[in-house]
């Protein structure tokens, strides 16, 4: 898959140039002076040869097609050089140029041009705009980048080319082996989602690693992924979460940076790890890369300073991770072992003067025990620390084994060849013990996620009666539907609603009284007010038919005189739900990853408190459960203080049905129910206000006659 | 002769696209139909002739043309209102009155358009009810409810005009209004002797205006999708929020201008995400050409313009707040919907006896 851009047997520098100032230039060069094998010919009518290598005038003289072409000529001659490509049979092009889309409309005209050019995929393309392909394997250095990596088991796709170049070039000193390096550029035709789909089958592969600004198909990249990270771990740092960084990576990218909870639930879904900083990309990349996968959870910490470890065991309890307990016979032999004054109890502190000696018996005891998943080893300098030694031991007890591994030599100078001999050992290791954990907790999680990991699927049929319900209201322009319809809808889903009508008039309003029967709520009904109690636009607990009639006139003044321009639809009457817990279910369609299902503490403090968890659609009923416990307030969802657990089976279920209504019907943009009022254990969930708002079907032209 | 004044009790009820759509009525009815406006408040200056904007364009589609000079006689400026209070004005009546005259010469029967409130014209002794009785004219009444009220102007209207109050046509009237107007108000007036010709629902098209009129008024550059300037602008809002909180704010309306800083590239794409006509860029701060690539992708006009958000957001109410019935699409439609809601042949009766 996409080999010809990483081990061509031929490559072609199209716009290879004599002047050393040019990127054509050092690209030529910098193909011949690594060690790649292939072929590599210079592409200029320009020049009869460039460094002593013969110049064709264009890709069709070379007398056999290569099967890579790197292109560095001006925007408006590549759409040319992609056609000929097309026309001799060179499949692969690397397009370093810039003046594309990224400059406005005229170059993405030239955009369009150079990818009809290709001929639907005959000739596959990165970029344009960005800054090449790096392949240790090979040799291969088709890009910008001054310096090639160390080989290495980590792949790495960047939306950044900069960024990537300097990664490039911090890797070697850092100690990070590097597989394939792809600047996606523009992205006009080769997306992270072919790169992930490389990777995955790739065994030279170990880790995918990816830096992105946006993903280019939410649907692709998530398939993707997720088949990627059933093989492999697939670790994405997703830049521009903050508004402004949002901003900033939008005039960058041109695409919405998108909303970070969608990119938690999809990544979640497509089992992909979020890094949050460059150096926890490569600080878990260098932990996957190098260490085996801890199967189980519990980590063990041997130090030979107290606060280090206290450090590191603070950040384990901050990823819910709990220290191993030792067996009593781990303990046995740490004691044997250990002079008195040791901490024998995880996180093993073996004193400051601590020798190899004393770390090798310590971790003969520890690996034996078969609660410890992992082992962080850290070792201060202190004047009688022989770190070289203790290396060596580290070295010698990682090789081999299935537990993970990981070093921290805490300090500078005094460990600096200890630190050297972890690197040219390929054993993980960090300068700081929260870093270290950091990692662990990634791998733990990568694992845990691994074993439990199934895509929810949809029912055959599903709600057919809500669609056709919101068939029947979508008109040409954006909506919302609110009161009784919107009411029907999620009841077709299974959800319960109370019973109720819109009345438009005080009599009316009665007559739907007597028919549900008292007590009842008074609403009102506007597209235009959201909040309807800030506009004291909700009665409750109204008895009789006087109250109903005052009830009928007060939401309706209130909602004049405090919202002058809202339209007045009218008012919603509805029988009075017994008080439960208040939670709120929502769908919100993010741009780029579809539908999401929103689900929280409900009621007049959502805004407040935010306490809100997201998923992507659907969701099954596992997911829900887990929806309900990842909130706050779960506590208050299984009853305080004597109180009865709330229907959770029944919450389940309105999830699932809500999550499943937006994946069947995707004229649905937006969903509110709230409150749904949950009761007690098996008295079911209550659908109390919901709002839906439906996107705009395509416009009919009105056909006109003529006026005079 | 039969007179019909077409009269609203507010603003922007509508008169122009009525008096319009009856010219057009009368004209595939082969009568020779000319127009008159007493009183106008849009000066302009044609071939050296001070009259009233919408008048003189409505008089130029009239099958009989009156003399520019008589098509408007009374125009509303800051000078006749200096000259009125300082006592200097002369006889308007009088001036309408010859005025009248000559532009209904060749004519069989004349849609006049009235004043746009009751009152209006009084301090020139040319009111509604004074106007009438001075053409002879009937009236037909254009009211346009916002919420259920009780319909007072039609009441007083009613018993000023007397007899010469044929009925009244509700115009631009909200769809949750429809079914208060057309049952509950039409039987409350028809019980006091008024007629309620028809109740046309309000459509969002009339008031709109196109991108090309938007850039016309701003004086904005067109950055891209220089195609799609013809295509209707509904409303309007103002992009100053993050893109998550700007996508749903977006999605609320439909067939939008979005008016927001060419540094806000989030804003941008999230408006491009949603049912966006074009995007108004203020402060003179290009957009980043890849966005403007995803415009011109999507045919979204993007338009630069120097004035700042406040500035072009006045500007914006201005151009959304009436209709322009200049746009022959639009008068179209407007005739469509007065012909459809509207019981023609008994208003035709009743105004011109045909």
């Amino acid at each position: 898959m996409l080999d010809a851009f990483f081990s061509p047997r031929s490559v072609a520098v199209v716009g290879a140039a004599r002047d050393p100032g040019k990127v054509g230039h050092f690209v030529f060069s910098a193909l011949r002076v690594q060690d790649f094998r292939g072929t590599v010919h210079p592409v200029n009518p320009h020049a009869e040869e460039i460094d002593g290598v013969r110049c064709f005038a264009s890709i069709s003289d070379i007398p056999e097609p290569p099967e890579l072409a790197v292109i560095a000529v001006p925007a408006a001659a590549v759409p040319a050089v992609i056609e000929e490509c097309a026309r001799i049979g060179t499949g692969s092009a690397i397009v370093l140029s810039a003046g594309f889309k990224e400059t406005g409309p005229s170059g993405a005209g030239l955009e369009r041009d150079m990818l009809s050019a290709a001929r639907g995929g005959a000739v596959r393309i990165l970029g344009p705009n960005c800054l090449g392909v790096v392949a240790t394997r090979s040799g291969l250095n088709a890009s910008f980048s001054a310096s090639v990596p160390p080989a290495g088991s980590i792949s790495f796709v960047s939306q950044s080319g900069a960024l990537g170049t300097a990664i490039l070039d911090w890797a070697g000193g850092a100690g990070i082996g590097i597989n394939e390096f792809v600047s996606l550029g523009n992205r006009s035709d080769i997306t992270e989602a072919d790169l992930i789909d490389r990777w995955a089958e790739d065994p030279a592969t170990d880790v995918i690693v990816a830096y992105l600004e946006s993903v280019a198909h939410g649907d692709r990249f998530i398939a993707s992924a997720a088949r990627a990270s059933l093989r492999k771990p697939v670790i994405v740092l997703k830049a521009g979460i903050s508004e402004a960084g949002a901003r900033a990576a939008s005039s960058h990218t041109g695409s919405l940076s998108g909303s970070s909870v969608a990119y938690d639930a999809a990544f979640r879904r497509a089992g992909v790890l979020r890094a949050n900083t460059v150096e926890e990309l490569f600080d878990f990349a260098l932990a996957f890369s190098q260490a085996p996968i801890p199967t189980g959870s519990g980590i063990a910490i041997l130090t030979n300073a107290g606060g280090p470890a206290v450090l590191a065991t603070d950040r384990c309890e901050r990823h819910g991770l709990p220290l191993a307990s030792f067996r009593s016979e781990t303990i046995e032999k740490l004691r044997e072992a250990l002079p008195a004054a040791a901490s024998l109890y995880n996180p093993v502190d073996i004193l400051g003067d601590s020798s190899a000696q004393r770390y090798d018996d310590s971790f003969e005891a520890i690996l034996a025990d078969g609660s410890v998943s992992a082992v962080l080893c850290i070792v201060t300098p202190q004047v009688m620390t022989d770190a070289d030694a203790i290396a060596a031991t580290i070295v010698k007890r990682a090789s081999g084994s299935p537990i993970p591994l990981i070093g921290c030599f805490m300090g500078d100078t005094s460990v600096e060849s200890a630190r050297r001999m972890l690197r040219e050992a390929g054993i993980a290791q960090y300068a700081f013990p929260e870093r270290a954990i950091d990692s662990l907790a990634t791998m733990i999680r990568y694992h845990a996620m691994s074993v439990r990991r199934e895509q929810p699927t949809l029912p055959i049929g599903g709600p057919s009666t809500a669609r056709a319900l919101i068939d029947a209201v979508s008109t040409e322009r954006a909506s919302f539907i609110t009161g009784q319809t919107a009411a029907r809808v999620v009841a077709e889903c299974g959800i319960a609603v109370p019973d109720g009508g819109i009345a438009t008039s005080a009599d009316e309003a009665v007559a739907l009284g007597l028919r549900v029967g008292y007590p009842v709520v008074a609403k009102i009904l506007s597209p235009d007010i959201l909040h309807k109690t800030d506009t004291g636009g909700i009665v409750t607990g109204i008895r009789d038919e006087t109250e109903l009639r005052s009830a009928y006139d007060a939401v309706i003044s209130r909602a004049r005189s405090l919202a002058k321009d809202a339209v007045i639809l009218g008012v919603h009457i509805q029988s009075q739900i017994a008080p439960g817990r208040e939670v709120i279910v929502g769908i919100d369609r993010d741009p780029t990853f579809g539908p999401m299902l929103m689900f929280g503490l409900g009621g007049v403090y959502v805004e407040t408190l935010r306490d809100v968890v997201f998923r992507m659609c659907p969701v099954d009923h596992n997911e829900a459960r887990e929806m309900m416990a990842d909130i706050r307030a779960y506590p208050l969802l299984r009853g305080v203080r004597g109180e009865p657990a709330a229907d959770m089976d029944a919450l389940a279920d309105a999830l699932v049905a809500i999550s499943r209504l937006a994946v069947e019907v995707p004229l649905i943009e937006e969903i509110d129910i709230n409150p749904l009022i949950v009761g007690p254990v098996g008295s079911g969930a209550i659908a109390v206000d919901v709002r839906i708002g439906i996107a705009g079907v395509a416009p009919v032209a009105k056909k006109g006659s003529s006026v005079l | 002769m039969n007179t019909l004044i077409v009269a609203s009790t507010r603003p922007y009820a509508g008169k122009s696209g009525i008096c319009l759509s009856l010219l057009g009525m009368l004209a595939d009815r082969s009568v020779r139909a000319g127009y008159f406006k007493p009183y106008g408040t849009m000066p302009v200056t044609v071939d050296g002739v001070l009259t009233d904007q919408d008048a003189a364009y409505i008089a130029g589609k009239a099958p009989v043309r009156p003399p520019i000079e008589s098509v408007c006689p009374v125009v509303e400026t800051p000078h006749v209102v200096e000259d009125l209070i300082a006592g200097r004005s002369g006889d308007a009546q009088g001036l309408v009155r010859s005025a009248y005259r000559a532009a209904s010469e060749h004519a069989d029967a004349m849609v006049v358009e009235g004043t746009s409130e009751l009152a209006q014209g009084a301090t020139f002794g040319i009111h509604l009810c004074a106007m009438a009785e001075l053409l002879d004219a009937r009236v037909l009444l254009v009211d346009r409810p916002e919420h259920v009220s009780v319909p007072d102007p039609v009441i007083w209207a009613s018993e000023c005009l007397g007899q010469r109050l044929i009925g009244v046509v509700f115009n631009a009237v909200p769809e949750q209004l429809i079914r208060f107007a057309q049952s509950d108000v039409a039987t409350y007036l028809s019980g006091r002797g008024i007629t309620t010709f028809g109740v046309l629902e309000h459509d969002p098209l009339l008031s709109s205006v196109s991108v090309a009129e938007i850039v016309d008024s701003l004086g904005a550059t067109v950055l891209s999708a220089e195609g799609n300037l013809d295509v209707p602008v509904e409303s309007f809002m103002v992009g100053a929020m993050g893109q998550e909180k700007a996508l749903r704010f977006f999605r609320r309306k439909a067939r939008k201008a979005v008016i927001t800083g060419g540094d806000r590239a989030d804003v941008q794409l999230a408006a491009l995400e949603t049912d966006t006509r074009c995007i108004v860029l203020t402060g003179n701060l290009p957009p980043s050409g890849i966005v403007l690539s995803r415009a011109e992708e999507l045919g979204v006009p993007m338009l630069l313009v120097e004035s700042d958000t406040l500035s072009t957001v006045e500007a914006m109410e201005g151009l959304l707040g009436r209709v322009r019935l200049h746009d022959p699409v639009k008068a179209a439609r407007m005739r469509e919907m007065f012909e459809t809601a509207v019981d023609t042949d008994a208003l035709m009766a009743a105004a011109y006896g045909l």
